[in-house]
């Protein structure tokens, strides 16, 4: 699959990147594409480009606060979860999207 | 209620609270420190210490403005700015502070959300529509509403809480168990929502003049970064090998930012045995947190950590308060810490419910 998706957490310092990190790790050991942007507490950082979005199948927005630039996903496919789930079981959460993807 | 989404609201203005409180408080700090103080005319020629201290505490006070816009603006986008600072605004004005501008930001902005899905209006007013027309109905409304119906109850409340807090203060018996249930809260989730909310009540009550809750958060946000900087120390005393080579590595940064009241450093050490360290980080923040309030410590900065202790009332025995704290969490760490076993990262995941979960 390809996956694109936003972390973003309240402070912006720390639950964000780790979010990110542990997606990544978890997506990319199942054998899928991913590219996640982090809305942190410095603005938006490896942004997501308009053709990586319209080809990925899936959107994760792992976010506990609103995001910018969420109307970019319209349309898509778009699963949205709190930081914290991503964090302790990311493996768990990829398992589930590939079934209902 | 669900789709109203109320926490990611107030996360999200929160969010935006944060570096703002940062900002004014340490103004603020810097001026009390080079010995300024609060002056009423800003108009005249002023002092820079007094510049600073004035324009800090100014800033301060603008805080129910900034949750009023910034719970707005997540609601309703840029439609909810104008009147979540209007409305913010009368908040500060009319005394119903912190609280009210919580709730009048949550109104406003689901009032403007609402207007925007059901006014059908013809084309060539639809520019106007956020532009003049939203704000306007909507500070209009909320404004009416919050004068006088909403505030009476806020008054009344936030006179209670107030006169409650004052009372508690000489009463021992109420104050140290007080102390360590704010500790204990503003300290288990890490910075987390629980944390947040204790945050929003300590800051409501700090603009109507009483220091002591967000005192004792503050030393308990730092309990776990300094607990385990002491703990390892310690460690290396006692010779119990339960730090690995990585997280010794994560500890300096972890200080670092516990040094400025940023939890989030110490993360990567908790999240490895997080159940464990958190029972360290309640009993340490709640021994801090009674400490604390026993000894009436306050502070009229609401964050920055060891930066803002010209803002406490008794900066000797706050940092008593976080030192007794952290050394209570590092003599815990010694009994309940694990060393990570290496090769092994990848640790077992919590069994979490999904089934909610849904594409949209």
């Amino acid at each position: 699959m390809n996956i694109v998706g936003v972390a973003a957490c309240t402070a912006g310092i720390a639950h964000t990147y780790i979010a990110k990190e542990k997606l990544e790790n978890a997506a990319r050991k199942r054998g899928h594409k991913i590219h996640m942007e982090t809305q942190g507490v410095i603005g938006v950082e490896d942004a997501l480009s308009s053709g990586e979005i319209e080809t990925a199948d899936v959107v994760i927005l792992a976010t506990d606060v609103s995001i910018s630039g969420k109307e970019r996903f319209e349309g898509k496919k778009v699963v949205e979860v709190p930081t914290e789930t991503v964090v302790m079981s990311p493996n768990k959460l990829i398992e589930k999207i590939e079934e209902l993807v | 209620m669900k789709e109203l989404q109320i926490k990611k609201h107030m996360l999200t203005a929160i969010s935006y609270l944060i570096p703002f409180v940062c900002t004014a408080g340490m103004l603020m700090v810097i001026g009390n420190i080079a010995g300024g103080s609060s002056v009423e005319d800003f108009t005249k020629q002023l002092a820079f210490p007094d510049f600073l201290t004035t324009i800090g505490g100014t800033a301060l006070g603008f805080l129910p403005i900034v949750i009023s816009t910034g719970i707005s603006y997540s609601i309703a986008d840029k439609a909810g700015i104008a009147p979540g600072i209007i409305l913010g605004l009368l908040c500060k004005d009319a005394g119903f502070g912190f609280l009210g501008g919580l709730i009048s930001g949550y109104l406003v902005g689901y009032l403007t959300v609402y207007l925007l899905k059901v006014m059908k209006v013809p084309k060539w007013v639809a520019g106007l529509l956020p532009q003049l027309i939203l704000p306007l109905i909507g500070s209009l409304a909320v404004g009416l509403v919050m004068k006088y119906v909403i505030g009476i109850p806020i008054n009344a409340l936030t006179n209670a809480i107030t006169d409650l807090l004052v009372n508690m203060q000489n009463n021992a018996g109420m104050i140290i168990p007080f102390g360590i249930l704010v500790g204990i809260l503003s300290a288990v989730d890490y910075g987390g929502p629980i944390n947040k909310v204790v945050f929003v009540f300590a800051c409501g009550v700090m603009a109507e003049g009483i220091g002591g809750p967000i005192a004792i958060l503050m030393q308990a946000s730092m309990i776990a970064p300094f607990g385990l900087t002491i703990g390892y120390f310690l460690s290396k005393i006692m010779k119990k090998d339960i730090f690995s080579k990585e997280e010794v590595d994560n500890l300096k940064s972890a200080f670092v930012m516990g040094c400025c009241m940023i939890t989030e450093g110490s993360y990567p050490i908790i999240l490895n045995d997080l159940i464990r360290i958190t029972i360290c980080t309640g009993v340490g923040a709640g021994v801090g947190g009674a400490v604390c309030a026993a000894l009436n410590v306050t502070s009229k900065v609401p964050t920055g950590g060891l930066f803002a202790l010209p803002g406490f009332n008794h900066p000797q025995y706050w940092l008593l308060a976080l030192l007794i704290g952290s050394c209570v969490f590092a003599v815990l760490l010694q009994f309940l810490k694990r060393k990570p076993v290496k090769g092994n990262v990848e640790i077992e995941e919590k069994e979490i419910d999904l089934s909610s979960l849904k594409i949209s």
